[in-house]
């Protein structure tokens, strides 16, 4: 859950800043990772310099001094606590007993119980509660017993069990930063003015658009000399480069708030245009042809996600069920060791997953791999472990997510998904090819709808946000193809307001959650599937006889019985399949506006990271 | 323009226009001076240019000597270099920033510079993030906020890279393909915008020209902002700034009496005098050598300006009463905008409810109870007297200087 970025800075002349002030931003571009604490490592006159503390970046930055500290080579660390509590000392870089190792980590270490006991028995001493510090003391054995300081990276790397991506300073090779993953990510950023290794790709995408995904179990440096190096740990053999660089194309303009105070409300904005890059992706790309092929051959469908990509593939199961005519069984990623017991050769399973990095999912892709299932991935980060992982990639356009609530992915997957479930439909004969052409349309057309309805939301979910502020909980209800909708919807709450709220299927109530409901407890129903209006009018109804506060998601020009709301959001509308993109941007801004009017940060929520890489 | 240059050290703020709409609050006073929680709207302005660094500032008038003076001495109290300079009959806002155009250019070149309107009410870092955000971009920025009714404003159309791709000036209605981000009066820009229109050109005609050509980005404000258009909007400015009130501060030179009751948030200010048994409910604003009366009630999101005085048993609430206000005993003021040296004879009474339809342009409804409930009590000019047991309907107006006899019932509508 921490980010990580390493500097070696090639050229003064173009990047002349000092390297703190350097590391201090790009590590403000990993805050979203996590954000407990932070610090730096610096060489200097071929000393290591650290300065850490718990707290914002901006605040520990000013306290530290993080804009003065100057070198050629140095590494920063975002920390999300999982070993010892969030305070100074826990916070990263860690450093062996003589300050000539320092290092800082991404990921658990599962034996450093075992290890810590050892190396204390051995005299070692330790200054933090941390899983990582046993490795900068287990460097620090190697290099004294004569090892150089690359060699006693590999060799420390070798007593490490669990996931990590690892970088680490050593006094004895000034010039070097040293890294190696294993199950949590890790990017290298090649440039002529400076080398960088990070955890994601805004963390230097200001410097350089040249990524390189480092895979599982590789280990390397990167040099003053401009040399980059990686191995593979187990074979210890070099790897060759030269065909896994990439081009981005972001600019650093995308990953910026672009004026907007927060990157969540930018990134709502941002989704008719990266939805329309999306579409016209489906239509080009032959992956979707291919992945409904399989689809079509398996015996049966898996959806493996979590969190708010879960959403997506319930989204997608109500679409392959009315438009794919298959049923599927959506899984969460981190119940996979149960539902694995299911699989067998012969099942396909679709994985979804943002970052294409969340370490559930990836666990799970893995079980039913080996069990013998096809695996078809739906991520928005190429060469992601996930992607490299699968049988067949596909991917979403929405460009960088910062903002840790997902919004322009969770409308992009949705799109993506219920384009395979049409596409499958018409192979297996459920989707006559007229129903398809007036499908596609529809889709074309969501980018310009989904744009109509954020302009008409977003003034309205502000307003319904200063009369909801005060509420402690809250529904939020839908009925057939809304439902999906109406869950995502009460997670964006959740998380960013810090309001209870509960979604189900409005059916439910009277089985027992109505019995919560009294004067002006709010009540949000998402009518987005118009074959349910007269079960969801009497839903309403049995609200409005306990005076709850009924919000309404309606499409536009429907002359039906649901216009009875305390506060309506009159919404444009397509098929009920696509309704769930087109009525997504209205919950999102009322998540946004509710977190704002309450005082919160909708950025940074407590507890929460963007990229969840551990279990 | 080839190059932008995003240092910004200057500032014009136009405090010209007639401020037709405020009356009858604007008559005999500039709506710029209008006082706010003890500070008036320029004084506010330049502090908050001051944070965002600016070194010295423009201030452009239409005849008023009172603003030229207060601009001056404010200036000299923050040490900012202020320059007055009049509009003459040039006409409205590219008017009067051309009013200023040999002054600007002098100072800044063909660097950039910050304008600004005179009648905004935002809190201190309003400035301060448009030129980070112009200073991040690289390139000229408008302020913009949201609002939900768009109908007085200039709405803002974004194109797919985010900047403005044209503004449209008070549309008849929130249009699904422009969104509800408004102009929100501060800018920063190049001085080559007087390349960009002529003397009798409108400004929102100049920076549609402007947006046509080059980059426009945008700087989305969601702090307190409220552009002083209409009386009632002195309302919603004065509840906003209160409601960013964090902490109580009251001055040990005022008098409170033991048995007041102080919910804080409140500011007490130098001189005031609370008596026994008096409530006020933060929060709000007791402004210098403000009276509050034996037993009166001055409920939350109200403020007494300098030197108020409200008399035993009366409530107030939810209103601004302008400095020299006098409020006799037993009266009612409810959500109501009172301008200066209003006398209120004793048990007067405003009402306030209003059916939704009769809401004017802008003003947001009051939750009550976690409803919207829509509020408007009177607006009453300055030096006007209001006779004894009178009631006042809602969204009633006062006339400067006018009297209303005891006993009377109004329904003149704003």
């Amino acid at each position: 859950m921490c980010g990580i970025i390493g500097v070696v800075r090639l050229s003064k002349a173009r990047l002349g800043q000092p390297l703190g002030q350097i590391i201090r931003q790009s590590l403000e571009k990993l805050e979203y990772r996590g954000y407990d604490s932070v610090g730096l490592a610096c060489i200097v006159e071929n000393e290591l310099v650290i300065r850490k503390g718990k707290g914002k970046i901006k605040d520990v930055s000013v306290a530290q001094g993080f804009d003065r500290l100057n070198g050629d080579v140095g590494m920063g660390h975002t920390r999300w606590a999982t070993h010892g509590k969030p305070n100074d000392i826990n916070a990263h870089p860690h450093r062996d007993c003589t300050g000539r190792v320092a290092v800082v980590h991404n990921g658990i270490i599962s034996n450093y119980s075992l290890l810590k006991q050892e190396l204390l028995a051995r005299g070692h001493r330790f200054m933090s509660e941390t899983d990582t510090e046993v490795f900068a003391h287990l460097i620090e054995e190697k290099l004294a017993a004569g090892y150089g300081g690359y060699h006693a990276f590999k060799a420390a790397l070798m007593s490490i069990a669990g996931s990590y991506s690892f970088l680490a300073l050593i006094t004895q090779e000034p010039d070097k930063i040293f890294f190696a993953r294993r199950n949590s990510p890790l990017v290298l950023g090649i440039s002529s003015d400076a080398l960088f290794v990070a955890s994601d790709i805004p963390a230097f995408l200001e410097y350089t658009d040249r990524v390189v995904a480092l895979s599982d179990g590789e280990v390397g440096f990167i040099a003053l000399d401009g040399s980059v190096v990686v191995e593979d740990l187990a074979s210890a053999r070099r790897v060759e480069l030269s065909g896994r660089i990439r081009k981005i194309g972001w600019t650093p303009e995308l990953a910026r708030k672009g004026g907007y105070p927060h990157y969540m409300i930018k990134e709502i904005h941002e989704q008719p245009r990266v939805l329309a890059d999306t579409v016209r992706s489906l239509l080009d790309d032959g992956s979707y042809q291919r992945a409904a092929e399989v689809m079509l051959s398996s015996k049966r469908i898996f959806l493996v996600a979590a969190g708010t990509a879960h959403h997506a593939t319930l989204a997608a199961r109500d679409a392959l069920l009315t438009l794919g005519g298959r049923v599927s069984y959506p899984v969460v990623s981190s119940e996979y060791a149960l539902h694995a017991l299911g699989v067998e050769e012969g099942d396909c399973v679709v994985a979804v997953s943002q970052s294409g990095e969340t370490i559930d999912t990836l666990l799970a892709l893995r079980e039913f791999k080996k069990r013998g299932a096809m695996v078809v991935s739906l991520t928005n980060m190429m060469d992601s472990a996930i992607a490299r992982e699968s049988d067949l990639q596909l991917y979403t356009k929405a460009g960088p997510e910062i903002g840790v609530a997902a919004t322009k992915t969770f409308v992009t997957q949705v799109a993506s998904l219920v384009f395979l479930a049409a596409k499958l439909g018409v192979m297996n004969g459920k989707l006559r090819e007229d129903e398809y052409t007036a499908f596609l349309k529809h889709l074309e057309e969501a980018p310009e709808l989904v744009e109509k309805n954020i302009n008409v939301s977003e003034p309205s979910a502000k307003e319904l946000a200063r009369i909801l502020r005060d509420r402690s909980s809250m529904y939020c209800l839908s009925r057939g193809l809304g439902v999906p909708l109406a869950k995502e919807g009460a997670l964006k709450i959740k998380e960013v307001s810090y309001i209870h709220c509960e979604a189900y299927e409005a059916g439910e109530s009277k089985h027992g959650p109505i019995s919560l409901v009294a004067r002006m407890f709010p009540v949000v129903f998402v009518a987005s599937d118009t074959g349910t209006f007269e079960q969801l009018s009497s839903n309403l109804m049995e609200m409005k006889s306990r005076d709850a506060y009924t919000v309404g998601l309606i499409p536009a020009g429907e002359n039906h019985t649901l216009a009875v709301f305390d506060y309506t959001f009159t919404l444009s509308s397509a098929l009920p399949v696509i309704n769930t993109i087109l009525f997504a941007p209205t919950l999102q801004l009322l998540a946004y506006y509710l977190a704002l009017s309450r005082g919160y940060d909708p950025d940074k929520p407590r507890n929460l990271a963007k990229t969840v890489t551990v279990e | 323009m080839d190059s932008f240059d995003s240092s910004i050290r200057y500032a014009v703020v136009l405090c010209g226009g007639s401020g037709r709409d405020m009356e009858p609050l604007s008559v005999g006073l500039p709506k710029s001076l209008i006082t706010l929680l003890g500070v008036d709207v320029l004084t506010r302005i330049l502090q908050g240019l001051k944070t965002a660094g600016i070194e010295g500032v423009i201030v452009v008038i239409q005849g008023s000597e009172q603003l030229r003076r207060r601009a001056l001495q404010v200036g000299e109290e923050l040490g900012l270099e202020v320059e007055v300079v009049e509009q003459g009959s040039l006409r409205e806002v590219w008017g009067a920033l051309v009013a200023a155009k040999n002054s600007l250019v002098g100072r800044v070149g063909e660097g950039s510079f910050l304008l600004s309107y005179g009648d905004i009410v935002s809190t201190p870092r309003f400035y301060a993030k448009l030129v980070e955000d112009s200073s991040a971009a690289g390139y000229p920025v408008a302020s913009v906020v949201l609002q939900k009714d768009v109908t007085t404003y200039g709405v803002v159309k974004l194109g797919s890279n985010g900047a403005i791709e044209k503004i449209v000036e008070k549309p008849v209605s929130l249009d699904p393909n422009m969104g509800g981000y408004v102009l929100a009066g501060a800018f920063v820009l190049p001085a080559s915008i007087f390349e960009f229109g002529g003397e009798e050109d409108g400004f929102i005609g100049v920076l549609n020209r402007f947006a046509e050509t080059y980059t426009l980005g945008i700087s989305v404000w969601e702090g307190v902002w409220v552009d002083l258009g209409y009386p009632w909007d002195v309302l919603t400015a004065s509840s906003k700034l209160l409601g960013e009130l964090k902490q109580s501060s009251i001055s040990i030179h005022s008098r409170v009496s033991p048995t007041a009751i102080i919910e804080p948030p409140v500011v007490i200010e130098e001189g005031a005098v609370v008596d026994h048994h008096a409530v006020i409910r933060g929060p709000a604003y007791i402004g210098r050598n403000v009276y509050v009366g034996t037993g009166a009630l001055v409920h939350s999101f109200s403020s007494l300006e300098e030197g108020v005085s409200i008399g035993a048993y009366t409530e107030v609430s939810g209103s601004v009463l302008g400095p020299g206000t006098w409020v006799g005993r037993g009266c009612f003021v409810g959500n109501s905008v009172v301008g200066m040296k209003v006398v209120f004879e004793p048990h007067v009474t405003t009402l306030s409810v209003l059916r939704d339809s009769e809401m004017p342009a802008r003003l947001e409804p009051t939750i009550s109870n976690g409803r919207p409930i829509h509020k408007m009590g009177s607006v009453i000019g300055n030096g006007a007297r209001i006779g004894a047991n009178s009631v006042l309907y809602p969204s009633s107006r006062v006339e400067t200087n006018a009297t209303i006899s005891p006993n009377t019932v109004l329904r003149s509508r704003v």
